[in-house]
């Protein structure tokens, strides 16, 4: 792809993305400047855990598995994203590295965004932008943190042995999937 | 008036200013006139300990800031028995999914201790958001901390259930006790 073909394809995506291609054009237009794209092979890691967060992300096109270390030095498996998950932000949030080392399972396609596009100032069109993302940011989280919760509360009740708990379709690995 | 002046003497309420800036220290970084603008749409409650802010199923309400105090956030189980999602303190946010959305509370919290709180609105965060306020991006980066914090201590708790499933109705360990008297608390309660 060449840098053209490239700029036109991020226009394209972040227009079409379902929480990107609202904002309104002037924060679209700073988007395209400041971020790009990444294109993943099978197999390649885009976050490290353990690792210091820079830049966040957003799975476009393919999947992604996220995984932690084991102690006994293996791959633990925790969830896996879809087109539209926001992800790598919460190193950027919270000052610590990276939780989970996330890499492709297909090819993929991810948007690659700078951390500072979440600190402009109040008032002026980064200002704009950052309070644009953190609020994606922040209802990624939510779901990732309602997801987790849920997860816990029926694994409690099937301890419980609550007759239903068994037959829950809450998805164990998801971590975060988008609207529909 | 000038712009110098300090914070609580634009706005009358120092014993709020000084509360704030303890729990959240970086809202110190905020402009005193734009946190006075905040704190002015704020409510503030004190609840004994044992009183429920919100249950699981209850329609969107504020968002709560914890000045002072501790939140016990848990759902309930069969056989009267809880599972306790998180406990927050001083300077943690709850309820704050309901600014980012109108759904109904997921979870149920109640004050475990005396709770000094402050209370904000989805319809007043929204006003402070449509007009770009330093404020607003203030909350969205103390929600988008906290919530970060709260999700890697979820995976925590997840990770050691998967290992040893007999964990799941244990609590985290709270931050400022040492865990065996939290274990012994709890085991007492027979939560």
């Amino acid at each position: 792809m060449g840098p053209e073909q490239r700029q036109e394809a991020l226009g394209a995506a972040i227009h079409q993305h379902p929480l990107l291609g609202g904002l309104p054009n002037d924060l679209q237009v700073r988007l395209i400047e400041r971020a790009r794209l990444r294109e993943l092979a099978p197999g390649e890691a885009i976050t490290r855990e353990g690792s210091a967060g820079t830049r966040f992300y957003i799975l476009l096109e393919g999947s992604a598995r996220v995984s932690r270390a084991r102690p006994d030095g293996g791959q633990e498996r925790i969830g896996r994203l879809r087109p539209g998950a926001i992800f790598g932000a919460m190193s950027l949030c919270d000052g610590s590295p990276r939780a989970a080392t996330i890499a492709a399972t297909a090819p993929s396609l991810c948007l690659e965004l700078p951390g500072e596009l979440l600190h402009g100032a109040p008032r002026t069109l980064d200002g704009r932008l950052a309070l644009a993302l953190r609020e994606l940011l922040a209802t990624s989280f939510s779901e990732q943190l309602r997801a987790a919760n849920r997860r816990l509360y029926f694994l409690s009740r099937q301890l419980e042995g609550a007759e239903d708990a068994a037959n829950e379709t809450v998805d164990p690995e998801a971590v975060w999937l988008p609207p529909e | 008036m000038s712009d110098k002046a300090p914070a609580h003497t634009l706005f009358g309420e120092p014993e709020l200013f000084a509360a704030i800036t303890r729990a959240f220290p970086e809202s110190a970084r905020l402009d005193p006139r734009d946190l006075g603008e905040l704190l002015a749409l704020m409510g503030s409650v004190r609840l004994a300990a044992g009183t429920p802010l919100f249950g699981a199923g209850d329609p969107p309400g504020p968002a709560y800031l914890i000045l002072s105090g501790q939140v016990r956030v848990e759902r309930a189980l069969e056989h009267g028995r809880v599972v306790l999602l998180g406990r927050l303190g001083d300077g943690d946010f709850v309820g704050d999914l309901g600014l980012l959305d109108r759904r109904r509370r997921s979870a149920s919290a109640r004050a475990e201790t005396e709770l000094w709180a402050l209370t904000l609105t989805l319809e007043d965060y929204q006003k402070l958001r449509a007009e770009g306020h330093p404020a607003a991006l203030w909350l969205l980066s103390e929600i988008d901390h906290h919530m970060a914090r709260r999700i890697r201590a979820m995976y925590e708790r997840l990770a050691r259930v998967r290992a040893e499933p007999g964990l799941a109705l244990e609590p985290p360990a709270p931050p400022h006790q040492p865990r065996r008297s939290w274990l012994a608390r709890f085991l007492r309660l027979g939560v």
